[in-house]
């Protein structure tokens, strides 16, 4: 038995390793178990329920996840309604949205990345028309673009995705046997193309 | 001697008796398998969980340092133990369970039928209090039936709060009459109030969160049956 005063007895964030350390493993732990519930629930529910249907779906949405969880920030995953991952409230914040609706057009992926950071036309001394922050939003739209059954016929095809561009979103098809093959390479394909669109706001 | 973070929670569980909460095999992350083991998605859930289980310790700090101008609760180390105890039974009984401090949220969004926020420092008309504790219960009305027709709604939400607040008698501690006045206050705002003592804290965080959790429990259970 420890003495209480071992566990509760602490100052953060210096002995951080007594008490916090203990219940972290089991936050850990518990935030690990509810992992698998939280990602079988999201992917059941609708709109996004049809394409998931088709495994390189899940594993491109799961690689899109871990691949923007590795750059840092908050990550969020929405289904319709459904939401899980992060609460959002970092400099960066990366919201994935699955079967999303943008005017007539359904995308499989919308990717929308926020960022909050200094102005790149302040400096010490400027006035106040210039502001201290920036904060910028880019969407790119990850939608499968391949002839298969039920897809739109080329022509539609090239509609939408003059139509995603014309409403300012990057746009990135891919093919059927790309998500298969390298789920993860695309996933580093589509994010890298959007943190950089979005660093380019923030230099001059 | 310096204990790996396993043995370390293993002493842990010791300390509080907590073994009938979290049982000691659940240390090891790996215990659950993936819904579907093979395939993209099987690769991808251990990844996930690693990055879960990474990402709960510092959302868990982030809400230890969130603190708003004056408040001062998470200061005394038995809130803190409180406050990670009132989590993982929070968690442990299922639903989505929810933390927030000064403006910092972290846990679980809101997707299931019980939801349970836990804020921390909530201030209510002229009270501060240290754990304000809510459940939201979604669940079939009791005075539904098929012939009802539209004058019943089916589904019935409900909403209870429990304010948890620390109460000492000593030099450094508010009046007791100021501390009697915000105990009616609060439940004079319709919320279920529960006292401890910083000493009930310390001495087992588990069983005062526990009793939190199941009386509030109780009383969202209530209207659900006629």
């Amino acid at each position: 038995m420890l003495d209480r005063e071992e566990y509760l007895g602490f100052e953060l964030p210096d002995e951080a390793e007594g008490p916090l350390r203990a219940a972290s493993s089991i936050l850990e732990e518990q935030a690990a178990r509810r992992m698998v519930s939280d990602v079988e629930y999201f992917l059941n529910q609708s709109p996004g329920r049809e394409l998931f249907e088709r495994e390189e779906n899940v594993g491109l949405v799961l690689a899109l996840f871990i691949v923007a969880r590795e750059m840092g920030g908050d990550i969020q995953l929405r289904n319709g309604t459904t939401v899980m991952g992060d609460h959002l409230a970092d400099v960066t914040e990366i919201t994935i949205e699955v079967a999303a609706r943008r005017s007539d057009f359904t995308i499989d992926f919308l990717i929308t990345w926020d960022e909050h950071g200094p102005h790149p036309d302040w400096y010490p001394g400027a006035d106040e028309t210039v502001q201290h922050s920036l904060e910028v939003r880019k969407e790119l739209a990850l939608f499968r673009d391949d002839p298969f059954p039920g897809q739109p016929a080329p022509s539609d095809r090239k509609t939408r995705r003059g139509g995603l561009a014309s409403l300012g979103l990057m746009v990135t098809p891919f093919e059927l046997q790309e998500a298969q093959r390298d789920p993860f390479g695309l996933a580093k394909r589509a994010l890298s193309d959007l943190q950089r669109a979005v660093s380019e706001e923030f230099v001059r | 001697m310096r204990m790996d973070a396993t043995e370390v929670a293993r002493r842990f569980l010791d300390s509080f008796r907590l073994h009938d909460v979290v049982h000691e095999e659940e240390l090891e992350v790996d215990s659950t398998p993936w819904p579907n083991p093979t395939g993209p998605t099987g690769a991808a859930g251990h990844i996930l969980r690693a990055q879960a289980a990474a990402k709960a310790e510092s959302d868990f700090e982030d809400i230890l340092n969130a603190r708003a101008p004056g408040q001062d609760v998470l200061e005394h180390d038995e809130n803190v133990g409180l406050l990670l105890a009132l989590f993982i039974t929070g968690r442990r009984r299922g639903g989505d369970v929810a933390f927030r401090n000064s403006g910092v949220v972290i846990g679980d969004h809101r997707n299931d039928v019980t939801h349970v926020t836990v804020e921390v420092g909530a201030k209510r008309s002229d009270f501060t209090v240290e754990f304000l504790v809510r459940r939201d219960e979604t669940g079939p009305h009791p005075d539904w039936h098929p012939e009802a027709g539209d004058s019943v709604p089916d589904v019935l939400t409900l909403t209870r709060e429990l304010a948890l607040i620390r109460e000492d008698h000593g030099f450094e501690e508010p009046h007791a009459s100021d501390q009697k006045t915000r105990r009616h206050g609060l439940a004079s705002l319709g919320m279920m109030v529960m006292a401890y003592t910083r000493d009930e804290a310390g001495r087992d965080p588990f069983g005062l969160a526990r009793r939190a959790l199941d009386d509030l429990e109780r009383a969202t259970a209530d209207p659900f049956t006629r």
